[in-house]
């Protein structure tokens, strides 16, 4: 540490980097520099103190918008921009008192796009969510779909009424309205079904279907097929399928954004939150096998690496975009 | 070094992106960004109702002109400069037409009930800046740039930048220390009350 220190007035010292760094504790190896330093200038403390007060009313100027008001200036600048988009990129409102208030303003509007679209060459509709987004759709029957974060869906608005066919790659929920045949498409699979509600995982490897209600086949090849009843949910193991009771509706739960983990590997744990909050996860191999029960809750990124690692006793570092989990040290 | 570099691979990969015309990269943008430009246009000006509608503008206005961007690695200077472009735009025509800027809807300061008083007493001083002062502040602490950047984002030259900083510290020190003043006087006069009436 430079001794210069000793001759920075209290407004230098708010202004200096590395005492800013300290006081907003980004750097451990400073916290043992700069306490040791005060123990050698005690005289110094008054000084310190006040410095930090500085930094604390500045840190009190950061006045992010509500999630509501995010979402609110987000459709604007979405229907703002539709006229010219073949991909419907919209979010999901997170509070109902706004989402009622906007449904009557968007549900003609997408009425109006899908007409639009299919008047076009093109009658594919396309939805994805990015990282972070949950996001309800209607279907153009009634049915509702909710796509979780990274995801992605199309049909053919043209052929619906006769040919209900949906393509899906990541997480889905879907609500479906009684009528002709429902199938949705996945690259490992089919799922066939009547009017019923079930939620799917496609997402690399990785194909799990959970029936609510109803009756659902599931295929994945000609003769590998499986009908699930209700609260009876299907996964595939080097690529055969096998049956499974579920437990309780924590699958679903990510629609209201909590994410729930059963004996589940570390690292589908945290490539959900990869996907939930844009970072970066780097997982040493040794613990990718672990298995994780319990769940995170959306919105904040500390709280939800906490309620993962605290449990399991690991460690963790948040760097920017970059989060490295670790084994405590002995 | 690692870390900076996947975070400008990111930001270019979604600018170039939006350049070809992908809407998810849009949204994507301004997911990243939304926050940071909100809190750094409510610097500028108390009135949040603008801080919503430039917002608004610059994002419909990079998805009209994405034929037309150039490209760049770092997505949030670029944001930082337009946004601040726009706010200044709207606060200049508002001022001009008063009836206007009265019927604004201005969002409420949020309710101090779930702040301790503390903090209140933090932000109270900081109201007391001006908003060049809090700008450049914002500037400083929250997105990291140093005076020389903040001078060339803003367009003010380097020396009235590092001017207006050490001002707005040094203005914060004296409101700051006059606020625990006047917390003691306050206390020391209801002590002395107190004697008063024990006597």
């Amino acid at each position: 540490m430079k001794k210069s220190y000793l001759d920075y007035t209290v407004e230098d010292l708010a202004q200096a980097d590395d005492f800013i760094r300290w006081v907003r504790g980004a750097d451990e190896k400073l916290d043992v520099v700069w306490q040791e330093w005060i123990l050698e200038h005690p005289d110094q403390q008054g000084k310190i103190n006040k410095a930090k007060e500085i930094l604390a009313a500045i840190e009190t100027m950061s006045s992010p918008p509500s999630n509501a008001l995010k979402d609110a200036i987000w459709e604007k600048i979405d229907r703002a921009t539709l006229s010219d988009t073949q991909v419907i990129e919209m979010t999901k409102p997170r509070h109902l008192t706004w989402r009622k208030i906007a449904a009557s303003i968007i549900l003609p509007l997408s009425l109006g796009l899908v007409i639009y679209l299919s008047t076009k060459s093109s009658s594919n509709t396309a939805i994805a969510t990015t990282v972070g987004e949950i996001m309800e759709h209607q279907l153009p029957d009634g049915s509702t779909v909710h796509l979780n974060s990274v995801s992605q869906l199309s049909y053919n608005t043209k052929t619906w009424e006769t040919n209900r066919d949906i393509s899906l790659e990541g997480e889905a929920f879907f609500d479906v309205e009684k009528g002709s045949k429902f199938t949705v498409n996945t690259p490992m699979g089919q799922i066939e079904v009547l009017g019923t509600s079930f939620n799917i995982i496609a997402r690399d490897s990785d194909f799990k279907v959970a029936c609510y209600t109803g009756r659902v086949r599931v295929s994945v090849s000609e003769d590998d097929i499986v009908d699930l009843e209700p609260y009876q949910g299907s996964f595939t193991q080097n690529e055969k399928l096998y049956l499974k009771p579920l437990k309780n509706d924590h699958d679903l739960a990510y629609i209201q954004d909590i994410h729930h983990f059963d004996n589940d590997p570390l690292s589908d744990v945290f490539a959900e939150l990869e996907r939930q909050y844009d970072v970066k996860i780097m997982l040493p191999d040794e613990l990718k096998n672990r298995s994780y029960s319990g769940f995170f809750i959306g919105q904040n990124l500390n709280e939800a690496i906490h309620s993962i690692c605290w449990p399991m006793r690991l460690e963790w570092e948040i760097d920017g975009k970059n989060v490295l989990i670790n084994s405590p040290s002995e | 070094m690692i870390l900076t570099l996947h975070s400008l691979i990111n930001d270019q990969e979604y600018w170039d992106s939006l350049r070809q015309g992908d809407k998810t990269a849009l949204a994507y943008i301004y997911r990243q960004h939304v926050d940071a430009l909100y809190s750094y246009g409510a610097q500028l000006t108390r009135d949040h109702g603008i801080v919503e509608d430039a917002i608004q503008d610059l994002f419909i206005e990079l998805w009209q002109k994405r034929d037309s961007l150039g490209p760049t690695t770092n997505i949030r200077p670029y944001l930082i400069v337009s946004i601040r472009r726009k706010i200044i735009r709207l606060l200049g025509s508002r001022s001009n037409q008063e009836l206007n800027l009265a019927s604004h809807k201005t969002e409420q300061e949020e309710p101090a009930h779930d702040q301790s008083t503390e903090t209140a007493r933090l932000k109270a001083a900081l109201q007391q800046l001006s908003e060049q002062q809090r700008e450049v502040l914002y500037l400083k602490y929250f997105e990291g740039y140093d005076y020389k950047e903040i001078a060339e984002y803003t367009g003010f030259n380097h020396q009235s930048i590092r001017n207006t900083a050490s001002r707005a510290i040094n203005s914060l020190r004296k409101i700051l220390g006059l606020m625990f003043l006047s917390y003691l006087i306050n206390l020391l006069s209801t002590l002395d009350i107190h004697k008063v009436l024990l006597h």
